[in-house]
C-alpha cells in the first residue's frame, strides 16, 4: 500500500528534480505562436495548423518530464513504478492543461467549434505516443535521460503522421474525413496509453 | 598494456578511417535515418506521379525535409553518444579530435545513400515517362542531397557545441521558424534551405504553373557552403589546429555570403 505521506514526499521531490526548462521553452513559444503578427487574417485552416505546432511544442517538451537521473537510486524505494512516472505526468498535465485551454480561448473564434475537441483529440494522442516512447526508452532500455531520444522520435513520428496517404491521413482538413481521421487519432491515443501503462509498472509485474 | 602506453602508440595508429567507416554504418543503421528514408520514400510515392507540379517537387525538394530533419537528430544522438562514455572513452588510443572527424567523415555515407537515392528517382521518373514541366537541372537535383550532407554535420556541430538534453530540437525549431519567415517574407526564399523550386498555381496545385525567380547553380553552392561550414564547426570545438577549422569556418562563410547573394533573382 501506497501511504499518503509518502506519496507527499515523492511530489515535493519530484517536484524539485523535473526537468522544468523545456516545459518552459514550449510555454514561450507557444506564447510567439499565438501572438505571431500573421499578414492576413487567418483561415479556419491556419487556426487548426496553429494549434497542431502547439500540441507538437507541447509534446517535445513533455518528453522530458520523465527524465530522471536519479531513477536507478529510487527504484529501490517502497514505492512502485507507476507512482512515481504518475506524478511526473501530473505534475506535466497541470502545467498543460492551463497553456492548451489559453491556446483554445485565443484561437477558437477562428474555427468550427467541433474543432476545439478534434484538436484536443490531435494533442491527447501526440502526448500518448511521446511518452509511451520516452517512458519504453527509460523501462526497455534503461536510458536515465529518455527524452533526449524520445524529442526526436516525436518528430519523426509526427513527419510520419504527416505523409500518410489519402486512406489513413492524419492531418486531414477535408469535412468528410474528419470523423475517420479522429478515430485514428483515439486509436493512437488508446495505444500510447496502453504501452504507457504497461512500461510505467514494476519489471515483476509486467 | 597499460593506458598510458595505448595513449602513446596513438599517434602512429590511423585510427580515423576505420572509425569513420563504423560511424558510418552506425549513422546509416540509426533507426531515425531509416525513418526518414522511408519517409521520403512515402512522400515520393504520393506525390512523385500525383501532377507535373507535386512531380517536381518531390524530385526536387521533398529530401529535405523527410529525411534531412531525421537524419540530422540520427547524426546528433549518434555523436551525442560518445558524451555519455567519455570516462570510458579516455582510456582509448583516440581522442575527441579524432572522434569528431570520424563523425565528420561517416556524413559521406547518408550523403552517397541520397546521391543514389536521388538518382534511382529521377531514373524511374524517366522509366515511367513521369511528365514535368521540364526535367530539373544538376543542381536542382543536388539540393536534397546537400541538405542531408548538412544536416548530418550540422548535428554533430550541435552535439559538441550544445551537448545538453533538448538543445537539438531548439536548434530545429529555430532552422524551420527562420526558413518559414525566409519564405513567407519578400525575397528572401532562397535563402532558406527548404526550397520548393516550382510555383504552386491555383488549387488544387497539381498542373505546371512555371518556376520561382532564382539561379539554383548557386544555391546548390550555398548549401554546400553551408555545410562545410557546419563541419568545421564540428571540428573548431575539439581540433589541435583551430586557427586552421577557424579559416575553412570563415571561407566557407565568405562563400555561403558570395553564393547566397548570386542565387538572389
Amino acid at each position: 500500500m501506497i501511504r499518503l505521506a509518502q506519496l507527499a514526499l515523492l511530489a515535493r521531490l519530484s517536484g524539485k528534480v523535473i526537468r522544468w526548462q523545456p516545459l518552459l521553452g514550449a510555454f514561450l513559444l507557444t506564447a510567439v505562436v499565438l501572438a505571431w503578427p500573421h499578414d492576413e487574417p487567418l483561415t479556419w485552416k491556419g487556426t487548426v495548423w496553429s494549434l497542431r505546432v502547439i500540441a507538437v511544442l507541447v509534446t517535445l517538451a513533455v518528453v522530458f518530464v520523465l527524465d530522471d537521473v536519479a531513477a536507478e537510486v529510487l527504484a529501490s524505494l517502497p514505492l512502485p513504478l507507476a507512482a512515481r512516472t504518475g506524478l511526473r505526468l501530473g505534475f506535466a498535465l497541470l502545467c498543460v492543461t492551463p497553456v492548451w485551454g489559453v491556446s483554445l480561448l485565443v484561437l477558437a473564434p477562428g474555427m468550427p467549434a467541433v474543432w476545439i475537441w478534434w484538436s484536443t483529440v490531435e494533442l491527447a494522442g501526440l502526448l500518448a505516443a511521446g511518452l509511451a516512447g520516452a517512458a519504453t526508452l527509460a523501462t526497455r532500455y534503461g536510458m536515465r535521460e529518455p527524452g533526449v531520444a524520445a524529442a526526436p522520435g516525436v518528430v519523426g513520428g509526427w513527419l510520419l503522421l504527416f505523409v500518410l496517404p489519402g486512406p489513413v491521413a492524419m492531418f486531414t482538413l477535408r469535412p468528410q474525413d474528419w470523423t475517420a481521421a479522429h478515430l485514428r487519432w483515439s486509436l493512437l491515443l488508446v495505444a500510447g496509453l496502453a504501452v504507457l501503462i504497461r512500461m510505467s509498472r514494476d519489471p515483476a509485474r509486467r | 598494456m597499460t593506458a598510458e602506453a595505448l595513449r602513446a602508440s596513438a599517434p602512429g595508429v590511423r585510427v580515423v578511417p576505420p572509425l569513420a567507416w563504423n560511424e558510418t554504418w552506425r549513422l546509416l543503421r540509426h533507426p531515425l535515418t531509416l525513418l526518414g528514408l522511408v519517409l521520403w520514400i512515402l512522400r515520393v510515392v504520393s506525390d512523385g506521379w500525383a501532377g507535373p507540379r507535386p512531380a517536381f517537387a518531390a524530385l526536387t525538394s521533398e529530401m529535405t525535409i523527410f529525411w534531412g530533419v531525421p537524419v540530422f537528430f540520427a547524426a546528433n544522438l549518434v555523436a551525442g553518444a560518445t558524451r555519455v562514455a567519455e570516462e570510458t572513452l579516455s582510456v582509448v588510443p583516440c581522442d575527441r579530435q579524432r572522434r569528431t572527424a570520424a563523425l565528420c567523415l561517416a556524413a559521406l555515407g547518408p550523403f552517397a545513400l541520397a546521391c543514389v537515392a536521388q538518382a534511382l528517382l529521377a531514373g524511374l521518373y524517366v522509366v515511367t515517362g513521369n511528365k514535368l514541366e521540364r526535367f530539373p537541372f544538376l543542381a536542382e537535383l543536388s539540393t536534397g542531397p546537400l541538405n542531408v550532407l548538412g544536416a548530418c554535420l550540422l548535428g554533430v556541430a550541435v552535439a559538441r557545441w550544445l551537448p545538453w538534453p533538448g538543445a537539438s530540437v531548439l536548434v530545429m525549431l529555430a532552422l524551420m521558424a527562420s526558413n518559414k519567415i525566409m519564405l513567407d517574407h519578400g525575397g528572401q526564399y532562397m535563402l532558406g534551405l527548404y526550397l520548393d523550386f516550382t510555383i504552386w498555381g491555383p488549387a488544387p496545385s497539381l498542373a505546371p504553373a512555371g518556376f520561382i525567380p532564382g539561379h539554383a547553380g548557386p544555391h546548390a553552392l550555398y548549401l554546400l557552403s553551408l555545410a562545410i561550414g557546419a563541419g568545421a564547426l564540428a571540428m573548431l570545438r575539439d581540433g589541435s589546429r583551430r586557427e586552421l577549422w577557424l579559416g575553412a569556418g570563415a571561407v566557407a562563410v565568405l562563400c555561403a555570403v558570395v553564393t547566397g547573394v548570386w542565387q538572389l533573382p
